[in-house]
């Protein structure tokens, strides 16, 4: 079974500059992994590793069992879809989807079957006499990713795959790339800066920021329990609002409102007690049902739900997003509350021995 | 290079979506063998003392050469693309090719062997006999290949044949035979 182990995975490039910091994970036979984070955060540089584009500066990978760490990329049995398609111009689709199998050598009809079957999975079969130029972005990706299911490989690598398309595509190829891989059952890894895409297709999401792992889990994981105030921020659209403050009596208390904790809120954050911590909140947990003023500078009605735009105290920006349809103006004034359940609690920001910030970690 | 036994579905199915490269080189050798008899013809027909070729008749086979040229590149990419029309055209030049070997070459070799020395001679004869012979081939390949296509195109338009279907029942036998020795060697070991 095609198992993936990443072990003290490290980048450092020629310059000294460090890209990637001590990643490992664990990449189960069949599972979809997302790699996710801001441009330079090290995401493309580990997958490029992975697929041996990129030497290993230290650590061991372990594919099926087999130490690839010093393999050349042909040896490692893997496919990479890179995001700008990189199909030949010159050649029909089939010739680019069967060109990795020409170049092995298989025989004419077992690269036959392996084509036609990987264009009948990827509805392909009418485009195949056809250019590249020919076909639109969707369509191109496709080839893209049929080249690689011909080979058969252990693990799918996937490079910002759906960065070239357009939104409406983008969410096509989405489900397109789920139902793929529950037909294939291959084990996935996969890369974007793209939220949405990490959340709908990941089984588990790898966050990362400058060179660091910050988060691993499910989806649901990450968005209901942020490991710290980078993935609470990162996971989620609008991202959470954040607010300094202290715990005191039972409050948080910040310079903008007090808002009382419950029981079970008191007892977590019982070693802080004095202490400055950051609250999260994410805007769709915000309830009108509180008592910290809201000033409201722009609504935004997105059909299903409403994003509201205000400030507290006339400083902080806070986005709120209701599940209806509201008809705010600028300059109304509401009252709102927060989701005591969905109230996250962080420490504040540490730096490193570098001096490089650290975000909060949860206080759980 | 994996051995596998070929299907007859399977191999018709893949000219749907290969060239006809093959077809098409030997059009494309034509060609080179053509340079080479004229190259020679003409070094000749330059040599001082030699009157033979200087008549219409050069002018005509310059010209020749030329129609040659240009027809037979234009054909080869009809074959590279299993289109016959023009089948019979190609099977003329190259019957006129190997005809041609019988009139400049032959001609000057009989009119003045001094001039047109036997290895010459034979140098013009065989890169025409080659050209056309060349040219004939890629023509009858470039027909059968076609019309094989022609022929399964109108199968699988007609429902006749199931290319995925076979493709699926190969993948089956395949497997099936791949797992046989594994379960008759469990078996053999079983009755140990």
């Amino acid at each position: 079974m095609p198992e993936v182990n990443i072990r003290h995975l490290d980048k450092i490039y020629d310059g000294g500059v460090q890209a990637v910091y001590d990643f490992n994970l664990d990449i189960a036979d069949g599972e979809f992994i997302v790699l996710v984070g801001p441009s330079g955060c090290g995401k493309s540089t580990t997958l490029r590793m992975v697929a041996g584009l990129e030497d290993i500066s230290a650590g061991t990978l372990i594919i099926d069992g087999k130490d690839c760490t010093q393999l050349p990329p042909k040896d490692r049995d893997i496919a990479m879809v890179f995001q700008n398609y990189a199909l030949y111009g010159h050649m029909t689709i089939y010739e680019n989807m069967a060109f990795s199998l020409t170049l092995r050598k298989e025989n004419k009809e077992i690269i036959h079957r392996k084509v036609m079957a990987a264009a009948e999975i990827l509805d392909l079969k009418t485009q195949l006499n056809k250019k590249p130029r020919q076909l639109s972005g969707g369509q191109r990706q496709r080839v893209a990713m049929g080249r690689a299911i011909v080979r058969n490989p252990k693990v799918f690598l996937f490079d910002e795959p759906l960065s070239n398309l357009d939104a409406k595509l983008r969410g096509s190829m989405r489900r397109e790339l789920i139902l793929l891989h529950k037909k294939l059952n291959a084990t996935i890894m996969y890369v974007t800066h793209d939220q949405t895409e990490a959340l709908t297709l990941a089984d588990r999401i790898v966050c990362m920021s400058m060179g660091h792992v910050q988060q691993i889990g499910k989806p649901i994981e990450l968005y209901e329990k942020p490991a710290n105030t980078f993935v609470a921020t990162f996971i989620g659209l609008p991202p959470m609002n954040m607010f300094e403050g202290k715990i005191e009596g039972g409050h948080f208390k910040c310079d903008l409102f007090d808002y009382p904790l419950s029981a079970e809120q008191g007892k977590v954050l019982a070693g802080h007690e004095g202490k400055q911590v950051i609250l999260g909140v994410r805007p769709e947990n915000v309830t009108r049902d509180g008592h910290i003023d809201l000033a409201i500078t722009n609504n935004e009605n997105l059909g299903m739900n409403t994003l509201v735009h205000g400030k507290i105290g006339g400083k902080k920006i806070v986005v709120c997003k209701f599940a209806e349809w509201c008809n705010y103006k600028a300059g109304d004034t509401i009252q709102i509350g927060f989701d005591p359940e969905m109230m996250h609690f962080f420490e504040m920001p540490q730096k490193d021995e570098k001096g490089n910030e650290l975000p909060g970690k949860a206080i759980r | 290079m994996n051995n596998t036994t070929s299907n007859p579905v399977i191999s018709s199915d893949i000219m749907r979506y290969k060239k006809n490269k093959f077809g098409a080189n030997l059009a494309l050798l034509a060609i080179v063998f053509d340079c080479i008899y004229f190259m020679v013809l003409y070094s000749v027909a330059n040599d001082e003392g030699v009157e033979y070729y200087a008549t219409w008749a050069i002018a005509f086979d310059v010209i020749f050469n030329l129609v040659f040229l240009l027809a037979t590149f234009l054909l080869s990419e009809q074959v590279k693309n299993y289109n016959s029309k023009l089948f019979i055209l190609q099977l003329i030049l190259g019957a006129c090719q190997i005809g041609r070997i019988f009139w400049l070459p032959l001609g000057g070799f009989m009119a003045d062997p001094k001039a047109i020395d036997i290895g010459k001679f034979l140098v013009m004869a065989i890169s025409l006999g080659a050209s056309g012979g060349l040219e004939i081939a890629s023509a009858v390949i470039g027909y059968i290949r076609s019309k094989q296509v022609a022929e399964f195109n109108q199968k699988v338009e007609n429902g006749e044949v199931d290319i995925m279907a076979t493709i699926r029942q190969v993948d089956a036998e395949e497997e099936a035979a791949k797992a046989a020795p594994v379960v008759a060697g469990n078996a053999q070991e079983e009755v140990q």
